[in-house]
C-alpha cells in the first residue's frame, strides 16, 4: 500500500468527500487585493528550497519572491513535503490544501511542464517553465571516461539518493550488476559528504543538486551526463489553480521578463547551477 | 459548622481512597485474563491472543433480534474521516481513538463525554492512506496511543493529562504510527508497552520495540530486516539475520518492512509476534534475493527482543504483499493430538497454520476464490511461484510504452489487509474478513516524484465477481475449509467479533453492523450507523447486561481507490461515532 505507486485515483470522488474543506482558488484580483502571494515549494530540497536556521533559501524560493515581486505583492511560502507523486502534491500543494487543513498556494513551483500532468489533474493549470533539469554526475575527473557507461560502478562506488530515478538507473544499469557498490544517501548534502570523505568516487541525481554540490566540493570534480535509455530531460515550471486563468497569464508574463532581463541566470548561478532555458512555445 | 466541615473532610477522604483504588487500575493479571473475564476489555483483541472471542453469552442466537442502540456518541470536529478504532473498556469508562489522532474517554454506561485529548498534529506530515487510529491500551492508572506523526502518549486514564510521551520516529523521515499499542508482562523488565512502526515513505525500516509502561524508556528494539543490529538497554545486541545474505549491497538499510499493524502476545509460550510488510523499493527486479524478514511473520522474546523465529510468507514480494496481518496462537486439535499453532490470513491469499514455538510450516489454503501469483504453498511453506505473473521489470520496458500488463490476484490491497479476523473457541473456526479482487499492473515510464521524472507502476484494482467484492468466511483451520461464506458487495475492511452467544458480528461499508450464525453464516440481525464501519467491534458486560460496541466512519486506504471498485461504495457519507448496543428492555419486546 505504501510502495510508490501509479495509483488509479478517482479524484472526483476525493474531491466530493473534502469538499467542505477545499480552497477557493484566488484569482489576480484576490492575490493583488490580498497583497501576498502564496507559494508551494518543496521541503527539504537542495539547492531549489530548503529552511537554514529559519532561512528560507533556494532557486525556487528565490524565483517565488522574484514572481511576487512582478506581481507587487509579497510572498508567503508553503513548505510542502513530497508524496508519492506528482498527483498527490498538486493536491496538496494547488488545488484542496492537505488532509489537516493547510492551504494550499497560489501557485506551486517546481511541476513539471508536461501536458500529460495536465491532463491527469484538470483543477490545474500549468503555467510557464523556467528550466530544463536533467540527470547528471559528478565523479573524480580520472574516472570520467570508465563512469559514462556506469562500467565504473562494476568496482567502485557511487552514491545516489534513495528513490530517485537515478537510484533505478544505477540499480538496473548493466543487468543489475552495480547494487552492490551503490551507497545509497536521503538527503542533500550527504552525497557529497561521502565523496568529499572518500566513500565513492561519483555521485549521481538530478543536475541542480549535482552542479550546486560539485560547486562547494573541495575536491575537483568532472560532471558527466551518462547516457541511459531511462535518462531523460524534463521542464520544470509553475502550476495555478484551473480557475485563475487570469493569475496564470500574469505569472507566465512575469517569467519571461525574468528570463529577459537575466534574473533567472543570476539567480542559477548564484547556487553554482547552469541555466537552461525551455524552448520557447509558440 | 464545625460539623459539616467534618464531613467535608470525610468525603474529600473518601474520593482519595476511591481515587487510589482505581489508580492500581489494570494490572498484569487483568491483562492476561482479558477475554475471560467479560466485564472488561483492556487489550487490542480481546486477549494479549487477540481471539476476538466474548465468553458473553445473554446475546446470542435468538436473542440477537431484540439488539437495540443503548447510545450514540459524536468524535465532533470538522474532521471525519476513517474510525478504525477498537475499544476498551475499564472501570465503565470507554477508550476510543478518532481519526486525526484523538483519544476518547466515554461512560460506558451514558454515552456522556469524561474527556478528549486531540494530539497536537505538526504541519507538513502526510498520511500515506488515511488519517485513521486502531485504538489505545490500558495499563496501571494509564491509557496509551500512538499517533500520526510517529509519537506515543501515556495519559493519565481518569483525566486525559500527559503523563510520558517520547518520540518513537522522526515524522519528517516519513515514520507514521496508527496501531494500537500491545501491553506485555515481562520479566526482567516489569510491564512493557511494545509497539511497531509505519510510515508512507521510501526508506521507512521496521522495527519491534518496547518501553516501560511508566516512563516511556525504551527497553529494546529488534529491527526486522537483516544485517540490521537490535538494542537492549541501550546497547547494541544481536544482528537480524546475518548482512546480505537475503539482500544486495546496501538495500536491507532502507529495505522496507515496517511493522505497521501492532502485534500479538502468547501467555503460554511468551512470545510476542508482528507482522512485517512489503519490501522496499516496489520493483522486486532491483533486490535480488529474499529480502529477509520482509512479508514475514516475526517471533520476538519479549524479555530481551530477540528474534525466536521469522516465517516468510512471501519472499521477494513483487506484489505488495505486506505481510503485516496478525498472527494468532491457537490450540490445534488434529488426529486427538494438540497442537501448539498460531494462525494467520495473509495479504497473499493464503491462510497459514504455524507450529507457534519454532514457526514451522504446518499447512496453507487459499481463503479467497482465486489466486494467480502463486501454483501453492510448498511442503516448506514457500510460495510456488508463476513466474509470468510476476510484474515484468520496468526498467526493461520501452520508454513511452506501458509494457507488458500482468493481472495479478489478490489485489495489492490483499485477500485481507488491517481488518482484524477473529477465533471462537466454541466453535473452533475462524472468522476472515476478506475481498475478492485482483490488480491490472503495468509500467508506467512517464511519471513524476518530488518534481523529477520517475519510473513507477500503474496499477488497476478490479473485483473478480459481478456482485461483490467483500466476503467474510468461516474457515476450519484443521479441516483446511471453508465452512461458510456471506458476500458483500462492496469490500470489507471492519475487524470481527465471535461470542460464546453462537455470533459472529462486523461491520460493513453500507453502514451495517451485522451478526451472523456463527456455524452456518446467516444474518440474525442487522443495524444500519448511517456510516461506514471500518472498526472491529468489542463485546463486555456492564451491571448485569451485554453490550456490543463499534466505531462508526468511512475511510481508510479504500476510498482512494476509484474504478469498478468505487463504484460499490459510491454515495457513502463519511462520520465520526462510537455506538453501543443492548438487548431492549423486556416491556419493549415479547
Amino acid at each position: 500500500m505504501r510502495a510508490i505507486f501509479r495509483a488509479a485515483l478517482v479524484l472526483a470522488t476525493i474531491c466530493g468527500a473534502v469538499a467542505p474543506q477545499m480552497a477557493q482558488s484566488r484569482t489576480l484580483k484576490a492575490v493583488e487585493s490580498a497583497g501576498v502571494l502564496r507559494v508551494t515549494v518543496y521541503r527539504d530540497y537542495k539547492p531549489w528550497s530548503w529552511e537554514e536556521n529559519g532561512v528560507r533559501k533556494g532557486i525556487d524560493v528565490e524565483i517565488g519572491a522574484a514572481l511576487a515581486k512582478a506581481l507587487g505583492t509579497k510572498v508567503d511560502y508553503l513548505f510542502l513535503r513530497a508524496g508519492d507523486e506528482i498527483d498527490v502534491d498538486l493536491r496538496n500543494g494547488v488545488w484542496r490544501g492537505s488532509l489537516l487543513g493547510e492551504q494550499p498556494g497560489d501557485i506551486m513551483l517546481h511541476v513539471p511542464n508536461d501536458p500529460r500532468v495536465e491532463a491527469a489533474n484538470d483543477k490545474i493549470k500549468l503555467t510557464a517553465p523556467y528550466q530544463v533539469e536533467g540527470l547528471a554526475m559528478a565523479v573524480e575527473p580520472g574516472k570520467a571516461d570508465a563512469a559514462k557507461d556506469f562500467s565504473l560502478f562494476e568496482t567502485e562506488k557511487v552514491a545516489v539518493d534513495l528513490g530517485t530515478l537515478s537510484d533505478i538507473i544505477l540499480l538496473s544499469a548493466r543487468d543489475h550488476k552495480l547494487i552492490s557498490n551503490i551507497v545509497h544517501v536521503r538527503g542533500e548534502d550527504k552525497a557529497a559528504q561521502a565523496f568529499e570523505k572518500g566513500d565513492v568516487v561519483a555521485f549521481y541525481g538530478e543536475s541542480a543538486l549535482v552542479e550546486n554540490l560539485a560547486h562547494q566540493s573541495s575536491k575537483p570534480v568532472t560532471i558527466i551526463f551518462p547516457p541511459h535509455r531511462l535518462s531523460q530531460s524534463w521542464p520544470i515550471g509553475g502550476a495555478v489553480n484551473a480557475d485563475a486563468v487570469d493569475l496564470a497569464e500574469a505569472i507566465d508574463k512575469a517569467t519571461a521578463h525574468l528570463a529577459e532581463s537575466g534574473e533567472l541566470k543570476k539567480i542559477f548561478a548564484s547556487y553554482g547551477v547552469t541555466w537552461r532555458p525551455p524552448a520557447q512555445e509558440q | 459548622m464545625m460539623k459539616r466541615t467534618l464531613l467535608a473532610g470525610v468525603s474529600v477522604l473518601g474520593m482519595a481512597f476511591a481515587g487510589a483504588a482505581m489508580a492500581a487500575g489494570v494490572t498484569d493479571a487483568d491483562l492476561l485474563a482479558d477475554g475471560v473475564n467479560a466485564k472488561q476489555v483492556v487489550t487490542n483483541g480481546l486477549g494479549l491472543a487477540a481471539h476476538r472471542y466474548s465468553p458473553l453469552t445473554q446475546i446470542n442466537t435468538s436473542t440477537v433480534k431484540n439488539l437495540v442502540p443503548a447510545w450514540s456518541f459524536s468524535f465532533g470536529g470538522e474532521k471525519q474521516r476513517g474510525q478504525q478504532g477498537q475499544a476498551v473498556v475499564h472501570d465503565g469508562v470507554i477508550y476510543i481513538t478518532g481519526s486525526y489522532s484523538r483519544l476518547f474517554a466515554i461512560d460506558a454506561k451514558t454515552g456522556e463525554k469524561i474527556w478528549e485529548y486531540d494530539a497536537r498534529l505538526p504541519e507538513g506530515i502526510m498520511p500515506c492512506c488515511d488519517v485513521v487510529n486502531r485504538g489505545a491500551a490500558l495499563f496501571g492508572d494509564k491509557v496509551y496511543f500512538t499517533t500520526l506523526d510517529a509519537q506515543i502518549y501515556a495519559l493519565e486514564a481518569k483525566t486525559g493529562k500527559v503523563v510520558w510521551h517520547k518520540a518513537i520516529d522522526d515524522f519528517k523521515a516519513g515514520y507514521s504510527n496508527t496501531a494500537a499499542p500491545l501491553i506485555v508482562p515481562t520479566k526482567a523488565n516489569g510491564t512493557l508497552i511494545v509497539t511497531g512502526v509505519s510510515g508512507g515513505e521510501f526508506g521507512v525500516v521496521g522495527r519491534v520495540e518496547a518501553r516501560n509502561v511508566d516512563t516511556g524508556e525504551l527497553v529494546w528494539s529488534r529491527p526486522t530486516l537483516e544485517g540490521l543490529t537490535g538494542t537492549y538497554q541501550g546497547k547494541e545486541t544481536t544482528m537480524t539475520g546475518k548482512a546480505n545474505e537475503t539482500w544486495s549491497g546496501d538495500m536491507y538499510k532502507t529495505g522496507g518492512g515496517a511493522t505497521w499493524l501492532g502485534g500479538t502476545y502468547d501467555p503460554d509460550t511468551k512470545m510476542v509476534f508482528f507482522g512485517t510488510g512489503n519490501p522496499a523499493p516496489w520493483n522486486s527486479w532491483l533486490r535480488p534475493g529474499d529480502n529477509k524478514w520482509t512479508s514475514s511473520r516475526l517471533a520476538i522474546n519479549p524479555e530481551n527482543g530477540e528474534l525466536v523465529w521469522g516465517f516468510q510468507t512471501t519472499p521477494h514480494d513483487g506484489w505488495d504483499y505486506d505481510g503485516v496481518n496478525e498472527f494468532i496462537p491457537f490450540e490445534m486439535t488434529k488426529d486427538g493430538k494438540t497442537v501448539k499453532a498460531g494462525a494467520t490470513a495473509d495479504r497473499n491469499g493464503f491462510f497459514y497454520v504455524l507450529d507457534r514455538t519454532n514457526g514451522k510450516f504446518i499447512s496453507a489454503m487459499p481463503f479467497v476464490s482465486k489466486i494467480t501469483w502463486a501454483k501453492g504453498i510448498d511442503a516448506s511453506g514457500r510460495p510456488i511461484y508463476d513466474e509470468a505473473m510476476r510484474p515484468g521489470d520496468p526498467t526493461k520496458s520501452e520508454d513511452g510504452k506501458k509494457g507488458k500488463e500482468v493481472f495479478a490476484v489478490p489485489s495489492f490491497l490483499g485477500g485481507k489487509n488491517q481488518m482484524p479476523m477473529a477465533y471462537s473457541d466454541q466453535s473452533k473456526l475462524f472468522y476472515v474478513p476478506s475481498n475478492e479482487w485482483g490488480m491490472d499492473i503495468h509500467n508506467e515510464p512517464v511519471v513524476y516524484k518530488k518534481g523529477a521524472a520517475y519510473l513507477g507502476a500503474g496499477f488497476n484494482i478490479k473485483p473478480i465477481f459481478d456482485d461483490h467484492i467483500g466476503s467474510l468466511k468461516a474457515i476450519d483451520p484443521v479441516a483446511q475449509k471453508v465452512v461458510w461464506e456471506y458476500k458483500n458487495k462492496a469490500p470489507l475492511w471492519a475487524g470481527v467479533l465471535t461470542t460464546a452467544g453462537g455470533l459472529v458480528f462486523t461491520g460493513n461499508p453500507e453502514g451495517y453492523l451485522l451478526a451472523f450464525d456463527a456455524k452456518n453464516g446467516e444474518v440474525l440481525w442487522k443495524f444500519n450507523v448511517g456510516t461506514g464501519i471500518v472498526a472491529p467491534p468489542i463485546s463486555w458486560e456492564q451491571d448485569g447486561e451485554q453490550l456490543v460496541g463499534v466505531a462508526a466512519g468511512w475511510g481508510g486506504a479504500v476510498p482512494l481507490w476509484g474504478g469498478e471498485v468505487a463504484k460499490t461504495f459510491k454515495g457513502i457519507n463519511q462520520g465520526g461515532s462510537y455506538w453501543v448496543f443492548k438487548l431492549a428492555p423486556k416491556s419493549a419486546t415479547k
